[in-house]
Parts: structure tokens; sequence; C-alpha cells
């Protein structure tokens, strides 16, 4: 028994013992993980470089093999050559002017809605009165951070913009209620 | 002089300051109608349906189609693969056609001696010069929660910003190496580049690459991205900050 009591601060130090070398092995690769990461980091840098003259080569490249498409620019092309005039449905000037609200189209995953702003006889904005949203309901997913880079929450901001990107606009029920707003923007 | 016409599906706006020439945004709008009629796959008397349908064999197609093919395949390798036209049974240039079009687009207007303008087309966007307030273009980029809203005001200028998302059309990209697998986690990619053409290629291919994406961005010279996941939770690459006016 009296031989046990002296084992006991000794396991302590065993277990001390053990966690700090795990804890340093741990820390070791993480260093050495990072330290490897970084290299990485600094050969991509490094690496940027001809990444940057294929990219530009592409960006020259680009306009030159698709110069044929360059036939309906006004310079180079007399207007008969250009390609036929837009539908009827969309040529200049066959509206009045004022802002039309589209019908409810059904949209498989909700309605869709749409007004179009009619100026000048044309569409000057088409903008979404009500648009289906669930996607809050979608499956959550574990948020982590990316490595070196900070994330953020999302925040509405004031729309005081010029032009707005986003994913295409596009859908059978998109087109179906601006079809239905340009119908009463002709009558 | 701003206009807007549904080209390709989508809404196409065209907004020039320092023209109020007619001529230049139809020609612009017809150029947009003859890549339609070239590359739609919905429409059967296009040239990319008459070569998925095989009646046209791909080395006897336009020069036009070929380029397009070509840059789709320098886009492949330069994405490890996740850009990728062929969709197993058919081709669909659309991730190349719609920035290139767009980049063409801008061309036209520039050569006409224009540098106030920008062309938008279904959210991808070239903005050249400065806007009616003298300051370089403000672009929002739009909720994918709610796309009445705006999340973000840029400020950009003589560059291309294109957005990949799944909120408007399902889940329309396409990753090859997980065909079928819907793309959830992410649910909206900003890319900024040097013009439209080259920040719509990129945004594609790293929406496909999901979380991974917004890193492939980061190691890109001349290209900054913001990430958008299905928690809310936005990533942008480090330099992004210097285009961000709110």
């Amino acid at each position: 028994m009296s031989q046990r009591k002296p084992n006991r601060p000794s396991s302590l130090l065993r277990t001390v013992k053990k966690y700090s070398v795990s804890a340093f092995v741990i820390c070791s690769f993480s260093a050495y993980a990072v330290h490897e990461r970084l290299l990485a980091t600094d050969a991509a840098a490094a690496n940027q470089a001809p990444a940057v003259a294929v990219t530009r080569q592409v960006a020259a490249a680009a306009p030159v093999t698709a110069k044929p498409m360059r036939i309906a620019a006004p310079k180079n092309a007399p207007a008969q050559m250009l390609p036929p005039a837009p539908p009827a449905a969309t040529t200049s000037g066959s509206y009045k002017d004022g802002e039309y609200t589209g019908a409810i189209a059904d949209a498989y995953y909700g309605n869709v809605q749409v007004k179009a702003v009619i100026h000048g006889g044309q569409i000057a904005d088409v903008s979404f009165l009500s648009f289906p949203n669930h996607r809050r309901t979608s499956v959550r997913i574990n948020n982590y951070a990316m490595p070196y880079l900070t994330s953020e929450a999302i925040q509405v901001q004031s729309a005081n913009v010029n032009v707005i990107s986003g994913a295409t606009l596009t859908s059978e029920a998109f087109a179906q209620s601006l079809q239905s707003a340009l119908e009463s923007a002709k009558s | 002089m701003k206009s807007t016409r549904i080209l390709m599906g989508m809404p196409i706006t065209v907004e020039i300051l320092d023209s109020d020439d007619e001529s230049l945004v139809e020609s612009v709008f017809a150029y947009f109608t003859h890549i339609d009629e070239t590359f739609s796959t919905y429409k059967d008397t296009s040239e990319i349906s008459a070569i998925n349908a095989g009646r046209i064999a791909l080395n006897s197609a336009s020069a036009e189609m070929r380029a397009v093919f070509a840059m789709a395949e320098q886009t492949r390798q330069e994405t490890d693969g996740y850009f990728n036209i062929w969709r197993g049974d058919r081709y669909d240039p659309a991730g190349i056609v719609k920035g290139l079009a767009i980049a063409n687009a801008a061309e036209i207007v520039r050569r006409a001696g224009c540098a106030n303008f920008y062309v938008d087309a279904g959210g991808d966007i070239e903005a050249a010069g400065r806007n009616a307030e003298g300051q370089p273009w403000r672009v929002g980029i739009r909720n994918p929660f709610d796309i009445r809203q705006i999340v973000k005001v840029l400020s950009i200028s003589d560059c291309g910003l294109a957005t990949s998302g799944t909120y408007i059309r399902g889940q329309h990209v396409y990753n090859p190496y997980m065909p079928g697998q819907p793309i959830t986690d992410i649910v909206s990619l900003t890319v900024i580049g040097p013009n439209v053409y080259e920040a719509d290629r990129f945004a594609t291919a790293a929406f496909a690459m999901g979380r991974y994406g917004i890193m492939f961005i980061e190691q890109l010279a001349d290209f900054e991205g913001y990430m958008i996941d299905a928690n809310g939770q936005a990533t942008p690459t480090s330099g992004f900050g210097r285009y961000v006016i709110s």
C-alpha cells in the first residue's frame, strides 16, 4: 500500500508526460503542415507569373480567334450582313410607356411574378415582385472557415446601384410572367 | 442611352453614356441574336444542335464554333477538368459562350469609340469607364436568398464580373466529377476578372468545385471572388475588399 502512494504522482506525471508528448507531436505536425501550406502558397504565387501569362494569352487570343464573330460589328459589316432583327415582341417602340405587372407564373419551386418598365417604347427594366424563397430550409452544412480566408454573414445593402450581378435570371416562369407583362404593354 | 432586350432567354441591358446612336445598340443586340441562333442548345436550328444531332461534324463546323470549342478545351485544362462543355451525351458550350458574347458585344461598343458603358447579360457584366456621376460603375451582388435584395455593393471599372449560382435555374451548374450530384453547399459565386469572358468561365468552373472554388479564385492572379454558402455565410478572396463600397 505504502509503495503505491509514490506511484500516484508518477502515474500523474506519466499522464502529463504522455499528453505533452502527444501535444508536442500534434503541434509539430500542425506547424509542419502550415509551413508546407505556406510554401505551397508561395510556390503558387511564384507560379502565378506563368498563370497570368496563360490568362493574358487567352485574353489576347479570345478576340483573335473570335474575330469571325465580329463580322456583326458595325465597322466591318454593312447592315444587310447583320443577323436578322430580334423578334417582333421586343422590337423598339412597340410598347406604351409605363409599368406593367405580369401574371403570377408557377415555377416548380414556387410562384414568380415580374414587372416590366417601359420607357420610350422599350423595355427599360425588368424586376421581380415575387419569388419563392425556400433556400433557408435547405440542408444545414457545417460552417468551416476557409484557410486564410475569413467569412462574414451576408447583409442586405441599399439598392443604390447601376446594375446587379446574380445567377442568370431565366426560367420558364420568368419568361411567362414577362410575356404577359409585355402583352399588356402593347394594348 | 440605356436599352434592355430579352435575348438568349434573359434580359440583356446595354447602357452607353457617350453615344446616342441607336444603330450601335441595335448592332449589339443583333450580335447577341446571332450568338443565340448559333449556340443555343434550345434551338433545333442552331449549329450546336446540328453538331449534337450529328448533322455537322465538329471539324467542319464554323470558325466561330471551333474557336469556342478551343476556348472550352483550354479552360478545361486550366481548371483541372472542372470546366467541361461535354455533358456525357452532348455539348453545352453556354459556359463559354455567354461571357464571350458579352465581351465581344462590349468590344463592338468600344470600337464605336465609346469608353463609358456597361453590357449586362443575365447578371454577367462588362463595365467600362465611369457612370453618369463620373464614378466607377456601382454593381450590386444579388441576395441568393431573396433576389429582390442585394448583399454587396461594388465599384468596378474596365473589368468584367460574373456570378454563378443555383437560385434561379435550379442546379444548372454541372460538376463533371459528380454528374447528377447537386451542388448544394454553395449558392452564389461572384468573380471579378480582367474582362467578363475571363470572369465568367472561371466563375463557372470554380462554382463546380464547391467550397474549394473560392480558393481556386484566390490563387488566380488578377481575379477576386465572393462566395455565398447555403447558410448565408460569405467568403471573399483576400483582395476583394478593394472593390467593396458597402
